[in-house]
């Protein structure tokens, strides 16, 4: 029998191959939380299904299942579960997945420091809560995976999205330095809703302050300086912009970091594939339809943002974006 | 080839065979020209001979002489000559020559002669008896015709009967023979006896000079000047015969000389190109080895490096999955500690403990605090290691070096701890330089351990940095042993190292060097024996570019530093 007080504690699942680690979590949430735990990522699934949890948090290493391959069914059986992966290892491809699959909210690394742990935590749960008072919104088919890269038959044009034939339809900010990549770009999304291109970042806030933008495409290091600044100050401003990250050389931490500071929404390795971009793009343009509806949650995953650490704050483009917009908006 | 061979061979054999034809021809005289004079002077020693022998017979005549001494003398002289004609020497010669019939046919005349000149003798004999008797007879009818005193007439014809029978007996051919006849006639009714006599003596003077005709009608000296004529035909014909082929073979053996010198010509050009082909050659082997010893050199520099950086990546790879294995159980215990703690607290805050157990309480949660701190510490060595080996970061991005610094010395603390102590003087706000992390970590991990190498027992290690203009600058300084100037002449070359054989690669500065030279930076050091060594790196801010970088640059990067 469950009291009422059982009722309103949030549900949390935990999951991992190490029982130990399943203790020392149960220990630190069991008086605020419901806890399950289980070392089977298909056991988890089961439970899931029966018992619809706040917050899946799964560990990526694990024998039979990986937390991302866990993560990404969970999210087929409840999208409303906040996902967090916890790892003690940047695998780079794992995390590369754990973003463009799995969706996942953040990523706790080994070993955890409470505090931390116990912020994510609430704030997955928070979001969760949001997510369950909204109706369910069907995505769009994914793009095609990136071991079908090699198939360009696979490529969709970039059709507009039904939900926009009554809004404006919101458009496309390119963000790269490189004018020939900026111009592929541009060929590729050719045709479909609006494409805006930018080589700075005072170009870039330009065109967000003056067009409706809803997905910015924006290179991973811009004036040799990394994104995840931008990201982070964007997310502070626009709630319901999609980011989608470029990269010619893929970094475990910085994507963790995209993700943990910046929700960064997709995160896509450079030499692209149209119909992978294209996809992608569509992916994204619906989240900022879904995101627009539901200014609520928008704004919960923006306020939920850790603020960056000292150290990997660059200051002068979080200064620029505050600036710009405090001055424009 | 072979067929080239077998031409040359058979042209020098011919050439040879040719020359030595022409020597033997032009050194071949059947006739010996010294000994055909001689002989030639026999010819004329039996023409003298022969020629002396006619003057005699006319001078017997003539005097009346029945002393027939010098016509022995000259006729055996004669026959001596022509003897010595029939000697094998001459016959030989004479046969060469094709002469033989005319030798022969003057041998016959010559017996002939001889048989004539005994005839010649007899006849000479009557001759003289006919003559003197004549004389005697008509000396005595002229006395008794002129003490007779009978016919004048008669006695005038004897006398020219007398006259002309003298003179007819003195020339050789008498042209009175008419006068003789008519005068004969006038006598022979008077004096019978006396025309008997004449007619006899007559008679005999035509007898001899018959036989003096026959031998001067004789061939011989005709013979003998053919013969002469012909030998020195046949000489002169040899000589030229001789002379052409010494002018044949000097004409041979100039071609010769010519084909040889040329042929020397061009053997010396030969060997001139040889010589020359050779020189080029040895300078080009010379060429080659050096750039092959060169390439060798780079090769195993190269691969020392490989192996360097496949050890590095491997050794990356087990410390990230160590990381990971050590941060799992570090993750509960740390979780669990903490969590202990706060229970403590909790409970001590509940109070109702003796004060014993309250005291344990406040030991324990000392000791938890130690605990944590331990754990941190291993936290901290797990993600320094993590930073350091860098696998799954990208392989260039901006780098803060004070960070890398202290990840490298975190990472060197073993041989550092207790014995040296670190000075650092890092530039607060030293910019961030683009670069590739890991190897830049290597750099100073490399230069840390050297200096902590060359320090024994304990000494300082001094690491500070700062910014010279767009550059960089880090110094490692530590109060080592110091080098000397060979040493520092080559401790940047691939495979030096004063270590003991077996100790030290000879690799960690060569490969310091490259990483700095592939960043576009610069090492120096300066170092005395016994006053320690200090490198000081200049690095650009930009060291790598961050966009132009290839993949394949990327990949190359990627597998020589993990």
């Amino acid at each position: 029998m469950e009291t009422d007080s059982e009722k309103l504690k949030p549900r949390l699942l935990f999951v991992d191959d190490e029982p130990r680690v399943l203790v020392a979590l149960k220990s630190i949430f069991r008086t605020d939380y419901e806890v399950k735990t289980t070392t089977s990522g298909a056991e988890a699934l089961d439970i899931l299904d029966e018992w619809p949890a706040e917050v899946i948090v799964s560990d990526q290493r694990m024998p039979t299942m990986s937390g991302v391959q866990l993560l990404k069914q969970a999210a087929e059986v409840r999208p409303q579960t906040t996902r967090v992966l916890l790892t003690g290892y940047s695998d780079l491809d794992a995390v590369m997945s754990s973003v463009n699959d799995s969706e996942i909210f953040r990523f706790v690394t080994k070993p955890w420091q409470r505090p931390q742990i116990r912020g994510t935590i609430e704030a997955a749960v928070r979001l969760a809560r949001e997510a369950e008072q909204q109706p369910r919104i069907t995505p769009p088919p994914p793009p095609p995976q990136a071991d079908e890269e090699l198939a360009p038959a696979l490529a969709q044009p970039a059709a507009p999205v039904d939900a926009s034939s009554n809004l404006d339809q919101a458009g496309v900010l390119i963000l790269d330095p490189d004018a020939s990549e900026r111009a592929y770009l541009l060929q590729m999304l050719d045709g479909g809703r609006p494409v805006f291109a930018a080589g700075t970042l005072d170009e870039a806030l330009q065109l967000l302050d003056s067009e409706n933008i809803g997905t910015v495409i924006a290179e991973s290091l811009i004036d040799g300086e990394l994104v995840t600044s931008l990201l982070n100050g964007l997310r502070q401003v626009r709630h319901d912009l999609v980011c989608v990250v470029l990269t010619r050389q893929p970094d475990a931490q910085h994507i963790i970091d995209l993700i943990n500071y910046g929700q960064v929404y997709r995160v896509l390795r450079k030499p692209l594939n149209p119909g992978l971009l294209r996809g992608t793009v569509n992916m994204a343009a619906w989240r900022h339809d879904m995101l627009q509806q539901r200014p609520d949650q928008a704004r919960r995953i923006s306020l939920e943002l850790p603020n960056l650490p000292a150290e990997r704050k660059n200051a002068g483009m979080f200064a620029k974006i505050r600036q710009f917009f405090g001055a424009t908006s | 080839m072979f067929l080239r061979r077998l031409v040359t061979l058979v042209a020098v054999a011919a050439a040879l065979a040719v020359f030595s034809l022409l020597v033997w021809k032009s050194q071949q005289q059947p006739l010996d020209a010294v000994q055909l004079g001689q002989q030639l002077a026999q010819l004329e020693q039996v023409k003298r001979s022969a020629e002396q022998i006619e003057p005699e017979i006319l001078r017997l005549r003539i005097q009346r002489d029945t002393d027939f001494q010098t016509l022995d003398t000259l006729q055996a002289e004669w026959q001596a000559s022509v003897n010595q004609l029939s000697s094998r020497d001459f016959s030989q010669a004479v046969q060469q020559a094709g002469q033989a019939p005319l030798l022969s046919a003057y041998r016959n005349g010559a017996q002939n002669g001889e048989r004539i000149l005994e005839q010649l003798r007899e006849r000479q004999l009557e001759f003289v008896a006919s003559f003197e008797y004549f004389r005697s007879h008509a000396e005595k009818e002229l006395s008794r015709l002129v003490t007779e005193g009978e016919d004048e007439q008669l006695r005038a014809s004897v006398v020219a009967l007398v006259d002309a029978l003298a003179v007819y007996s003195l020339q050789s051919r008498p042209d009175n023979g008419d006068t003789l006849e008519s005068l004969l006639a006038r006598i022979a009714q008077a004096l019978p006896q006396l025309a008997a006599s004449a007619n006899q003596l007559k008679d005999d003077k035509d007898a001899l000079q018959q036989q003096a005709d026959s031998f001067a009608a004789l061939p011989l000296r005709t013979t003998l000047a053919q013969l002469d004529q012909r030998l020195r035909a046949a000489l002169q014909q040899q000589e030229q015969a001789s002379q052409r082929y010494t002018l044949a073979l000097a004409v041979f053996a100039g071609a010769l000389l010519l084909v040889f010198g040329l042929i020397g010509l061009r053997l010396q050009r030969s060997y001139g190109a040889l010589d020359k082909v050779n020189a080029n050659l040895e300078k080009l082997v010379e060429e080659r080895t050096g750039e092959l010893n060169r390439a060798l050199n780079e090769l195993r520099a190269q691969q020392a490096h490989l192996i360097q950086s496949e050890k590095l990546a491997s050794l990356g790879q087990m410390v990230a999955g160590v990381a990971h294995e050590i941060n799992t159980p570090l993750g509960y215990a740390n979780s669990n500690v903490e969590t202990i703690k706060e229970s403590l607290a909790i409970v001590h805050k509940a109070g109702g403990l003796s004060d014993d157990a309250d005291e344990r309480l406040v030991e324990a949660d000392v000791l938890l605090e130690d605990a944590m701190h331990g754990l941190a510490q291993i936290d901290e060595l797990v993600k320094s290691l993590k930073n350091f080996s860098r696998v799954d970061r990208s392989a260039t991005e901006l780098f803060d070096l004070n960070e890398g610094l202290d990840t490298a010395l975190k990472i060197c603390q073993t041989s550092l701890k207790g014995r040296i102590t670190i000075e650092k003087d890092y530039h607060s706000e030293l910019p961030k330089v683009h670069c590739a992390p890991s190897q830049i970590n290597q750099v100073f991990l490399n230069l840390i351990n050297n200096g902590a190498q060359a320090i024994e027992g304990e000494g300082v290690m001094r690491l500070s940095t700062r910014q010279v203009g767009d550059q960089v600058e880090i110094r490692v300084a530590d109060t080592g042993c110091g080098m000397d100037a060979d040493t520092q002449a080559h401790i940047f070359e691939p495979f030096f190292t004063t270590k003991p054989v077996g100790e030290g690669t000879g690799l960690g500065m060569s490969i310091v060097f490259r990483i700095i030279e592939d960043h576009g930076g610069r090492i120096t050091l300066n170092s005395a024996p016994g006053e320690g060594t200090e490198f000081v790196i200049q690095l650009p801010m930009q060291a790598v570019r961050s966009e132009a970088q290839t993949p394949q640059a990327e990949t190359a990067q990627a597998a020589n530093w993990g």
